[in-house]
């Protein structure tokens, strides 16, 4: 074997537990946490307390199983990117079948526990879940569609229907709206990230909207999708899920997102290049040229705005304050 | 014959290889801890739901006729002489 090879896979690693850690993904964790604790508040009935912490525990570390998974196959293409460039597996600090194996082992002792702590059907949608994001997103749908982060957003609106048939053993419609929320939510999020590092995406080769289709055609999508998702939005309030708090927290933040939608349709977010290849330097997440302000500032209140939304369901239905 | 070839770890992957397998170790750990209070949680559940079944079978039991005498307790005094034929 040349030494280039040897270079690309070292035989001896010297990975910490920290990278290992680093590959769950631990900020998109802590958000599949967050809607998994209000789908098992939520859902009527409850569940003893170990149960339940054993319960959240599953979900989370299965979610991080599948972003293991995800950066393992991901990694020659994390490297090209300036925002993910830095994961352990891109960066060569993970081996690849490292990652591989640990994704995997974590999958299974996950999705086993959780079947046997609470029931088969949430241990069967964690499953889901996982095989979801790490073939049918990453391996399937990423490179071949605009539509990638669409169909594959699917797999970030689960956890709360987990956490609901944690509880109560089924999945009824109402854990179902929960989903719509996030799976309606996630494309004008992603696509305002997106119209600001574009770049980024078309040197890796993945086509997302900005890439495929353009920027003004994503500004028309995001605005299109937000009329979608903000009435998915406020309708638990309508069918008795969610109560005035909710109510409230909705309609403000709906208006709110929606103003956010229309000034970023109006604007020539996109049209440019990034500014870290405009200037040639490191730009941080929330670090844009002017003209692409109005992409980060949705991207932003898009987080506050699901944050609060879940915020106000979870208190609503805390024993004691609600019901 | 062939020579076999040897790594020589450096004194950083000697290291990084211990703090591995002291997470692993721990990861372990508390995986057997989780499978033991979640064992302990539902067994406890699980004789709950008996007690609650077993009371509710005699409740029927009394209701449909009050006239049967009350069935003989296992442990109860005398149990073994009045199960004798």
């Amino acid at each position: 074997m040349t030494d280039h090879h040897a270079r690309e896979t070292p035989l001896v690693t010297s990975a910490q537990p920290e990278d290992f850690f680093q590959l769950l993904k631990p900020r998109v964790m802590s958000l599949v946490v967050f809607t998994a604790v209000t789908g098992l508040i939520v859902a009527p009935g409850r569940l003893d307390w170990i149960n339940a912490i054993v319960a959240i525990l599953c979900i989370a570390v299965g979610a991080g199983a599948a972003g293991a998974l995800n950066m393992a196959v991901e990694g020659e293409t994390d490297a090209l990117m300036r925002r993910t460039r830095g994961r352990p597996v891109a960066a060569g600090r993970v081996r690849k079948n490292d990652a591989i194996a640990f994704g995997m082992v974590l999958s299974v002792f996950s999705v086993m526990l959780l079947g046997m702590t609470t029931n088969w059907l949430a241990g069967g949608l964690l499953a889901l879940t996982i095989v979801y994001y790490a073939w049918l997103y990453t391996l399937v749908l990423k490179r071949r569609t605009p539509q990638n982060i669409v169909i594959g957003g699917a797999a970030g609106a689960f956890p709360p229907v987990i956490g609901w048939a944690a509880v109560t053993g089924d999945a009824p419609w109402q854990a179902w709206l929960l989903f719509l929320i996030i799976f309606t939510w996630t494309p004008p999020h992603t696509w305002a990230l997106a119209l600001y590092s574009a770049g980024d995406y078309a040197k890796a080769g993945i086509p997302m909207m900005p890439v495929a289709r353009g920027a003004k055609s994503t500004r028309l999508q995001i605005l299109l999708y937000t009329l979608v998702f903000v009435p998915v939005a406020i309708a638990p309030a309508l069918t008795g899920l969610g109560g005035p708090i909710y109510l409230v927290v909705s309609i403000v933040g709906g208006v709110a997102f929606l103003g956010l939608a229309l000034r970023l349709y109006r604007s020539r977010a996109g049209d440019q290049p990034d500014k870290a290849e405009a200037v040639g330097r490191e730009a941080a997440l929330y670090d844009v040229r002017a003209e692409a302000k109005p992409a980060r500032n949705l991207f932003a209140f898009s987080i506050l705005y699901l944050m609060a939304l879940f915020s106000a369901l979870l208190v609503e239905h805390l024993p004691g304050v609600g019901g | 014959m062939s020579q076999l070839k040897y790594v020589k770890l450096t004194d950083e992957q000697v290291r990084a290889r211990k703090r591995r397998n002291v997470a692993i170790a721990l990861g372990l750990l508390g995986f057997i801890a989780l499978v033991y209070l979640v064992t302990l949680s539902r067994m406890s559940a699980n004789n709950e739901a008996r007690k609650a079944a077993e009371a509710e079978a005699l409740a029927t039991l009394e209701r449909a006729d009050p006239a049967l005498p009350p069935p003989v307790q296992p442990d109860a005094p005398g149990a073994t002489e009045a199960a004798q034929p």
